[in-house]
């Protein structure tokens, strides 16, 4: 299964997940994904834009213009109390996932 | 939106935003964020010591091609709080716009009738001749109703697709098809009053009126400049043209005549004994489309035995007002197109089908009346009206009348076709 299939059973997740910590806006959080990965997770931005919209129609995210130090404005994007409980129901969900298939791949249920 | 600095950047940003069927204003907020991200993208990639135009590149394929990206974009925002929305904005569109445009069709229509009017007349002036208005009030109406429902059509699909995020090319489907079905009920069912066949035709064309702007759909303003242009000129064939086909309209009024072609039809005449005991206090009155007629009788004695005592209204052919010897009976008449009760009155008492005041009649006189709706066929804009009976000897007699009361078809598009399909 390649990454990219991968990513996008996980981009809620992975979204919400680095913005537990606070407000980012798209790039930074497209950033913040890449580095925490150590690169592993980087298939370019196509999917990002996309999924920040969703999670922002659902009310799992907040969304607000602000001028930033350096370069144009940006759009910000703050994690909600739908988004903190989606984020913590999809974790929960993530690693019964995993331990699954980790159990069935032969392996044991402990990462 | 900050200016990327070649134009590959900005043709990705167009190319999405022609993808997005969203309003500008919302389209605009999107692309800021999208040419932020290739801003700070552009400045990593060449910060890592790509060229400004490699930089670029790399930042754009990382984003994928446009026309997905704007799918996709599409498809995320969209949710069924904005088709409630949609649905809310349209109608607000559907009314603003049948006012507006409406207003704006009554104005075209009020002023090109300053000009065509006066240019008619002075020709009849000249070569002689005469004329009247086709476009009655009603047609008049009707037309500027035509005009506000093709706006309404025009404002409503750009609306929804907006609101709803769907393109004008599948929104349409649906407001034409849900406005040109409900501009169809109002035109069958809904709108009621005077019709002539004119009128009829025009308000069924509504819901292509209607179709026609939903499916031309457009977010500019109105009315443009070329609008205005092929409305004022449409008006000014259609006015003449209602002037002229109209020659001749049919006067309002009503009267009596003891005989006239086809009379006969009608009834025999009146028994010699029973136009006897007749007072002269007898005639015809109309309201509301329902013609009374009544006749005082000095000696009720005469209509013993009489039966199936009626108000009988028959399709008259000629002109109210323009010479009362061409009117006559429809020769194609072969019985009353309305029929109504007729009865004795109470003394006293003035029944609902009557025009008469309930003045005290003489002593031993009873008033003999009736009353007939005469507004619902199309095809009678002069009836005749008559009290008829059968008498001792079964025979139909005409008692009272026949008296003329010009008409005009009164009802909804349906009635309309109903009474032509019954015959009447």
């Amino acid at each position: 299964m390649s990454r990219s299939q991968l990513l996008k059973g996980t981009t809620s997740l992975l979204v919400l997940g680095v913005l537990r910590e606070g407000e980012l806006y798209g790039y930074e959080i497209a950033s913040r994904i890449r580095e925490r990965s150590g690169s592993f997770i980087d298939p370019g931005e196509g999917w990002l834009y996309p999924a920040l919209h969703r999670l922002e129609t659902a009310g799992a995210l907040e969304a607000s213009w602000r001028e930033s130090g350096i370069g144009p404005p940006r759009r910000y994007y703050r994690l909600t109390q739908t988004g903190m409980r989606m984020l913590d129901a999809e974790a929960r969900e993530w690693e019964s996932f995993a331990r699954s298939v980790r159990l069935v791949a032969g392996g044991t249920a402990d990462a | 939106m900050p200016e990327l600095e070649v134009n590959r950047g900005e043709a990705f940003l167009r190319q999405v935003a022609d993808g997005l069927p969203f309003d500008e204003a919302e389209k605009l907020d999107i692309l800021r964020e999208l040419a932020s991200h290739l801003a700070d993208s552009t400045s990593r990639f060449e910060s890592e010591g790509l060229t400004l135009d490699e930089a670029e590149k790399r930042a754009l394929d990382r984003l994928g091609p446009p026309d997905r990206l704007a799918v996709e974009l599409t498809h995320a925002r969209r949710t069924p709080r904005r088709l409630l929305a949609a649905a809310g904005a349209g109608t607000w569109a559907a009314v603003s716009g049948v006012v507006y445009g409406y207003l704006f069709g009554l104005l075209v229509l009020v002023g090109a009738s300053f000009v065509t009017i006066p240019l008619a007349a002075g020709v009849v002036r000249l070569f002689g001749g005469s004329w009247g208005s086709l476009l009655d009030n009603t047609a008049t109406t009707l037309l500027a109703l035509g005009v506000g429902v093709y706006v309404a059509g025009l404002k409503v699909t750009s609306v929804v697709a907006a609101r709803a995020g769907y393109h004008v090319r599948a929104a349409r489907r649906v407001t034409t098809a849900l406005g040109g079905a409900l501009i169809a009920g109002y035109a069958l069912v809904g709108w009621s009053g005077i019709l002539t066949w004119l009128d009829v035709a025009i308000l069924l064309s509504l819901p292509a009126w209607f179709g026609v702007g939903a499916w031309r759909s457009t977010a500019a303003a109105f009315p443009s400049r070329r609008w205005r242009l092929k409305i004022l000129g449409l008006m000014l064939v259609v006015v003449p043209l209602g002037l002229v086909l109209g020659a001749g309209q049919a006067q309002q009024g009503g009267g009596s005549m003891a005989w006239f072609p086809g009379v006969e039809r009608i009834g025999l005449p009146t028994p010699p004994a029973v136009m006897a005991t007749q007072d002269v206090e007898s005639g015809i009155g109309g309201r509301g489309g329902i013609a009374s007629i009544s006749t005082v009788i000095r000696d009720p004695a005469v209509l013993a035995g009489w039966s199936d005592l009626r108000v009988e209204a028959w399709r008259g052919t000629g002109a109210v007002g323009i010479d009362p010897s061409l009117m006559a009976l429809d020769p194609a008449a072969r019985g009353p197109f309305a029929v109504g009760p007729a009865g004795f009155e109470t003394p006293g008492q003035i029944p609902p089908w009557t025009w008469s005041t309930g003045d005290a009649l003489p002593d031993g006189s009873v008033r003999l009346s009736g009353s007939v709706r005469i507004d619902r066929s199309p095809s009678a804009t002069l009836a005749w009206v008559a009290i008829t009976g059968v008498g001792p000897d079964g025979h139909r007699y005409i008692i009272s009348g026949p008296s003329y009361d010009s008409t005009a078809f009164n009802g909804t598009a349906w009635d309309w076709f109903a009474a032509i399909v019954e015959g009447r």
